[in-house]
């Protein structure tokens, strides 16, 4: 078992299997070698940290992800997260945030790739002011402008 | 607070979620780091893409210059060739047209990164090729073979073995103008903007000013035909040539450089080239356009191709050469061919030349040390014509067929048939190949080999095409008299 200390001094006590999900905190025990002392994550905060050990406490034992994405082709497909993975992300917009800059900081890529997939998700297929309501953005084009950006943009509807 | 809530009526929560929805969001794209707003969008699909970029002017910026996001698009889409580099990409898509945007661009907005206007550009093109092409046929003043053809978005510059160079519009395929000065025929030409230079069994190289249609610049040297020329394009980023350069090559065996005259440049015209059988061995001495001349060939100049200092002959002494054109010095002679050759190409992208051979041979050799690194043998006569792009090494040959191979391993990767005859002409881009030969102009698919259509048919030879992106012009004969027809894929404009 390991002790992991959060931002606000809440400390979580997990299984190895399931901490080694972040590469951040498997490199460290690799460098610290076997200690009871806890391992400080100043980035994370315990509401994010007990979302994210849940995560991996569910993936603990999904197999390694292949090396040997391919490079020529970094477009990444957003309907292939699972189940369970929806169910898990359907979170405010504040709380998700949170688990793609926590998922980056632990170094877990495959809740990162979730995170960003969500984010994709929620932007795909709507209209700007549509994305605008939902993220609560100001448009902050004059109106020729958002003229020419319109016309430069138009190109791919048929696709 | 939530046992409050939980008593209020529907029309508070209503109100009260107008103020804690926003409070809880979160404009990922702008607030995440960089790399993570960029993983975000390599989820996104092309439409929503753009629908991004007009949310606001962080996501926009963020979205239009991200390089690596259009680039991945680019590959997703199959449409990216290597580096596009300035010299691949079409003038309004360069660099620089990212940096000094149009005149009318809003000037507090930032252009997108060029590699998005290229995939706008690319993927129209895709669609648009798979239709039927629009059609304009012109009718030349000429009888005989056209020797020369080139096309610009406003002018059409054709030559034939008779002694003239006629422009038309591409447009309403009017006759726009009649170079007249050459007492030979012209075997060939290039301009560059309102340059035109031509080459001519005359043994002269001309330079002409499209605005007027006058020739300003005659010069003489060559003491045979100027077989081939080539306009020299500016070195990147200092590099050699500081300007646009002309080289030339010629039956006299030999090659010469000249600068290009800039428009509005003193006139210069050797003397006595009016006169025939005149040569003053004196003469390229004494003009100031005259740089050098590279000897060491033993037979006729055939064909050439240059970029930056590199210059590559290929001759009927059977060899090909490489020439530092900054230094007039021959750096390797690259012998192999058994017969005479008669077209070489550059492949800057490998440092590699390729040349075509009467021997029904392509050789590829390395522009580093001179060794031919492939011999692709297949065809079975000479290998008239040959280019190369990124992706594909082309050659077109006397045996009717036209052959797709790797540039990089030789490998040959299709054989076009269905000519009936010698191909007389062919021009190559990613998207597609367009072949010429008796009675017919074909278009095919270079990265699958299959033919796509016939865009002339009942004709009699097709002896030259020419073109860029959606419009291509070739020039062949209907019975005894010789036409232009000008293709153009989808015709409205963005």
């Amino acid at each position: 078992m390991i002790n992991l200390t959060t931002s606000d001094n809440e400390t979580f006590t997990v299984d190895k299997k399931v901490a080694e999900k972040s590469v951040l905190i498997k490199n460290m025990l690799e460098d610290v070698g076997e200690s009871d002392q806890a391992i400080p994550l100043p980035n994370v905060t315990a509401s994010v940290l007990k979302k994210v050990l849940e995560w991996c406490e569910h993936h603990k034992d999904d197999p390694a992800p292949p090396e040997n994405e391919d490079k020529d082709d970094t477009r990444k497909r957003t309907t292939d997260i699972s189940e369970w993975d929806q169910k898990f992300i359907a979170v405010d917009q504040e709380m998700l945030f949170e688990i793609i800059l926590a998922a980056n900081y632990l170094d877990i890529k495959a809740l990162l790739d979730v995170g960003c997939k969500t984010v994709a998700n929620m932007i795909k297929g709507k209209t700007p002011e549509e994305i605008r309501k939902l993220f609560n953005i100001v448009n902050d084009f004059t109106p020729e402008e958002e003229a020419q950006i319109k016309k430069e943009n138009e190109w791919a509807e048929d696709r | 607070l939530l046992s409050l809530l939980k008593l209020s009526p529907l029309s508070v929560l209503r109100s009260a979620d107008g103020f804690i929805t926003p409070a809880l969001s979160r404009d990922f794209l702008s607030l995440l780091p960089t790399e993570l707003s960029l993983q975000i969008l390599q989820c996104i699909d092309l439409r929503s893409l753009l629908r991004c970029c007009r949310v606001c002017r962080n996501w926009r910026d963020l979205i239009d210059n991200e390089m690596p996001l259009w680039r991945s698009l680019l590959k997703h889409y199959k449409l990216w060739f290597e580096d596009p580099s300035r010299a691949s990409l079409p003038p309004s898509m360069r660099l620089s047209a990212h940096q000094h945007p149009p005149l009318n661009y809003p000037h507090n907005l930032r252009p997108p990164h060029p590699y998005k206007t290229l995939l706008r550009h690319r993927l129209r093109l895709q669609q648009v090729l798979a239709q039927p092409p629009s059609q304009l046929t012109i009718p030349l003043p000429t009888q005989t073979v056209v020797t020369c053809l080139q096309i610009s978005s406003t002018r059409i510059v054709s030559a034939s073995d008779e002694h003239t160079i006629h422009v038309h519009s591409p447009l309403t395929g009017l006759l726009t103008q009649t170079l007249n000065g050459h007492s030979g025929g012209v075997w060939a030409l290039q301009f560059v903007h309102n340059t035109l230079v031509s080459g001519s069994t005359d043994r002269t190289v001309r330079v002409w000013d499209l605005r007027t249609g006058l020739n300003t610049h005659v010069f003489a040297g060559h003491t045979s035909t100027v077989r081939c020329l080539q306009i020299v394009e500016k070195g990147e980023n200092g590099a050699w040539p500081r300007r646009r350069m002309i080289i030339t090559g010629s039956r006299d065996n030999s090659l010469r450089l000249w600068y290009l005259p800039r428009e509005g440049e003193a006139e210069y015209k050797s003397p006595g080239t009016n006169e025939p059988d005149h040569t003053d061995r004196d003469e390229p001495n004494r003009n100031p356009y005259h740089v050098r001349i590279f000897q060491g060939h033993t037979s006729a100049v055939r064909a050439l191709a240059a970029r930056g200092s590199t210059l590559v002959s290929g001759s009927y002494d059977c060899t090909v050469r490489v020439w530092d054109m900054a230094s007039g010095e021959c750096r390797f002679v690259l012998s192999g061919h058994a017969q005479k050759v008669y077209s070489v190409t550059l492949d800057p992208v490998r440092e590699r030349c390729a040349s075509g051979s009467m021997d029904g041979t392509v050789r590829i050799w390395s522009l580093v040390d001179g060794q031919c690194l492939h011999s692709l043998s297949g065809h079975t006569s000479l290998v008239g014509l040959l280019s190369v792009r990124p992706t594909q090494l082309i050659s077109a040959a006397a045996d009717s067929t036209l052959r797709v191979w790797s540039p990089t391993t030789g490998q040959l990767l299709h054989t076009l048939t269905g000519h009936p005859a010698a191909i007389t002409c062919f021009l190559h881009d990613e998207f597609r190949v367009l072949s010429g030969s008796e009675g017919s102009l074909k278009m095919w698919d270079a990265e699958k080999g299959e033919w796509r259509r016939d865009l002339l048919t009942d004709v009699g030879g097709v002896w030259q095409v020419a073109g860029w992106g959606r419009r291509v012009v070739s020039a062949c004969n209907r019975g005894d008299e010789t036409f232009l027809d000008v293709f153009e894929w989808g015709a409205e404009r963005d």
